[in-house]
């Protein structure tokens, strides 16, 4: 048993850095997926065939094929085409801009971030689609009769978007929202496979490094018990919070 | 206007093509600054075309007569990769059916001893990454015979057991929907438990439960992707790995892989939505005993992934025994983890509130806010 907690207690460090990187990947990324999906979604219900054309294009060719799958393109076919073309290199890019904020010292020189920042932009860009859809069922959820009123009173379209149906959807959203939250947190686990040393890729070198199947399961264990504790608790919070909107939506009438 | 659906699809088929095809002609087939240089632009029109051009030549070639160095046609590969997939899929979804409509039940059960252990089981499988749950399964247990463990019976195992705890909430959303004064009238009726349930509760739950099960299908479809990660070899490191080891057609093979991945799951997303659509309507009686339609279908799919496993192992009559012989201890291996997970979590969740008597005054907190909630928001 000691030995257990030896191991466990020289990964501490690594561990806590591949915490660090998993919550910065997923918050990250639910920013710039929240970024795709709004217009994509309002894009699905545009008057416009084109701009209908174009969201349905990404959205169903996204959650047509797998994370994995995308991951890979974008890590190792993407930033090739991009550097060969633009000569554009996420290393130079973010040390450039970490130089421009005096904190360059930050830089990982050994590792590089281009995998990181290639795997964020896929990750991001497959959430947008799922988002994208969520967003489109909230916003049909809004009630007809709420856009007919905000535009007869003298509301623009993007008025009422803005200020009449947005915060309603927004309400209805947040279930499903919190649902594919968790489910990111889960796949920011498939960065492993590019080599960003987040939670999984930390606890699975040291899985390889050793041939006793009881430290094995201890790691295993610790990491799952993290998943969990980070998932079920996004998860209690959403529950709560949608217990306290409904009963603020009871209340208002 | 109303497109067809093959034509949109088709369309979006053709501008993929082409967004890759752009993408593939203009990274690799020697490609330098110098030669962009001195055919122009890149934003030249007639640049592109050519390029693009090439890149439709290379890419038929690939669909048809190209071979790798060992003289194996490319399309094999795919085909290879196609039938892997196909294999995990239908091999772990009816498996992950009939364990989550075990689960299932066990929520239903008015014993805490089943009930509690099923949730744990639920919420853990839920709320850890299924990539992880591979890796600890198959890592973990390597201490295990060959036989036992090896990547076809981990996956199987780590599919199953995950998408058992999907199906659980999805069959018991559906057990649920049905009134209640069904199982009532069937015990009135005189019916036992288990003939209510199998002629009553289970022919009306699958119409409800069709639809997001299919969607789990498309899901676990995409999923299984992962199990790239414990060397087998599917469509995903397929279609990524053959462009490692030739790569002037990377691009080529991403597209093939991205059509594949589309043709499987956009028809059957729409499978889904006019499942939906028809179970939902009024007009749906089916007059075949539905329950037992189910059973033959998840038999059915089970013998479609041994078939398309044999196909992938090589097509021969020698290849059928050892193919049933690893399904069996796929199945053998995802059960005694589940059993173990059941007892390890049910004792992690169940002991302690037990314990401290912690459970039983959350239940009582709750009822009461639940008693007091109507009246209190009368009374606004």
């Amino acid at each position: 048993m000691g030995i257990v907690f030896k191991t466990l207690e020289v990964l501490l460090p690594a561990l806590a850095t591949g915490v660090a990187i998993t919550l910065v990947s997923t918050v990250l990324s639910i920013i710039l997926a929240m970024m795709l999906a709004i217009p994509a979604g309002l894009g699905r219900l545009s008057k416009s065939p084109i701009i209908r054309s174009i969201s349905a294009f990404y959205v169903e060719t996204i959650r047509g094929t797998p994370l994995l799958f995308q991951l890979l393109v974008w890590v190792f076919a993407v930033k090739l085409l991009l550097l060969v073309l633009f000569d554009f290199n996420a290393d130079t890019v973010v040390y450039s801009l970490l130089t421009a904020l005096n904190s360059n010292a930050l830089f990982p020189v050994s590792t590089g971030v281009s995998g990181f920042v290639f795997a964020i932009i896929a990750l991001s860009v497959n959430y947008g689609a799922y988002l994208a859809e969520v967003v489109r069922a909230g916003v049909l959820a809004v009630d007809q009769g709420q856009t007919e009123a905000a535009l007869s009173l003298g509301l623009s379209r993007f008025q009422v978007t803005r200020y009449v149906v947005l915060p309603q959807a927004l309400r209805i959203m947040i279930p499903p929202l919190t649902n594919n939250f968790i489910t990111l947190v889960q796949d920011t686990s498939f960065f492993l496979t590019v080599g960003v040393w987040e939670m999984a890729l930390v606890v699975q070198t040291a899985v390889q490094a050793t041939s006793s199947p009881l430290i094995r399961w201890s790691l295993y264990a610790v990491e799952l018990a993290l998943y969990f504790v980070i998932c079920y608790s996004l998860a209690t919070i959403s529950r709560r919070f949608e217990k306290r909107l409904a009963v603020s939506t009871a209340g208002a009438h | 206007m109303r497109i067809p659906p093959a034509i949109r699809f088709l369309g979006m088929v053709a501008i993929l093509v082409l967004i890759f095809g752009t993408c593939g002609s203009l990274t690799l087939g020697a490609l330098d600054k110098a030669q962009t240089a001195a055919a122009g632009s890149l934003f030249d029109p007639g640049f592109l075309a050519a390029r693009v051009g090439h890149f439709l030549q290379v890419l038929g070639s690939v669909l048809t007569t190209a071979t790798d160095r060992n003289g194996i046609p490319l399309r094999q590969y795919f085909l290879l990769g196609l039938a892997l997939t196909v294999t995990f899929c239908f091999i772990a979804m009816p498996l992950g059916i009939v364990l989550g409509f075990v689960l299932a039940l066990m929520l239903r059960s008015r014993l805490r001893v089943l009930r509690v252990p099923a949730r744990a089981y639920v919420e853990f499988f839920r709320n850890t990454p299924l990539l992880v749950q591979l890796l600890a399964i198959y890592w973990g247990l390597l201490f295990l015979p060959a036989w036992l463990l090896n990547p076809f019976t981990a996956g199987i195992a780590t599919l199953t057991l995950n998408y058992a705890a999907y199906e659980c909430e999805n069959i018991r959303a559906g057990l649920a929907a049905v009134d209640r004064g069904q199982g009532e009238a069937a015990a009135a009726l005189g019916l036992s438990n288990w003939q209510a349930l199998r002629l009553v509760v289970v022919p009306q739950t699958i119409s409800i439960v069709l639809p997001p099960v299919l969607n789990d299908f498309i899901y676990m479809f995409k999923d299984s992707s992962i199990l790239s990660l414990v060397t087998i070899v599917e469509l995903t490191s397929q279609s990524t790995g053959l462009g490692r080891r030739i790569p002037t057609m990377t691009w080529q093979f991403i597209i093939i892989g991205a059509l594949i991945y589309l043709a499987m799951s956009l028809p059957l997303g729409r499978l889904a939505r006019a499942a939906e659509a028809r179970l939902k309507s009024v007009t749906f009686m089916p007059k075949r005993d539905l329950t037992l339609t189910a059973v033959q279908v998840l038999v059915a799919s089970e013998v479609v992934g041994l078939v398309a496993a044999i196909l992938a192992g090589g097509a021969s009559f020698g290849a059928i025994l050892p193919h049933v012989g690893q399904l069996v201890a796929a199945i053998g291996l995802t059960l005694t983890i589940m059993l173990f997970v059941l007892v390890l979590l049910g004792g992690v969740a169940y002991i302690p509130s037990r314990l401290l008597g912690l459970r039983k005054r959350a239940d009582r907190q709750d009822r009461q806010a639940r008693e007091r909630e109507p009246v209190a928001l009368a009374q606004k």
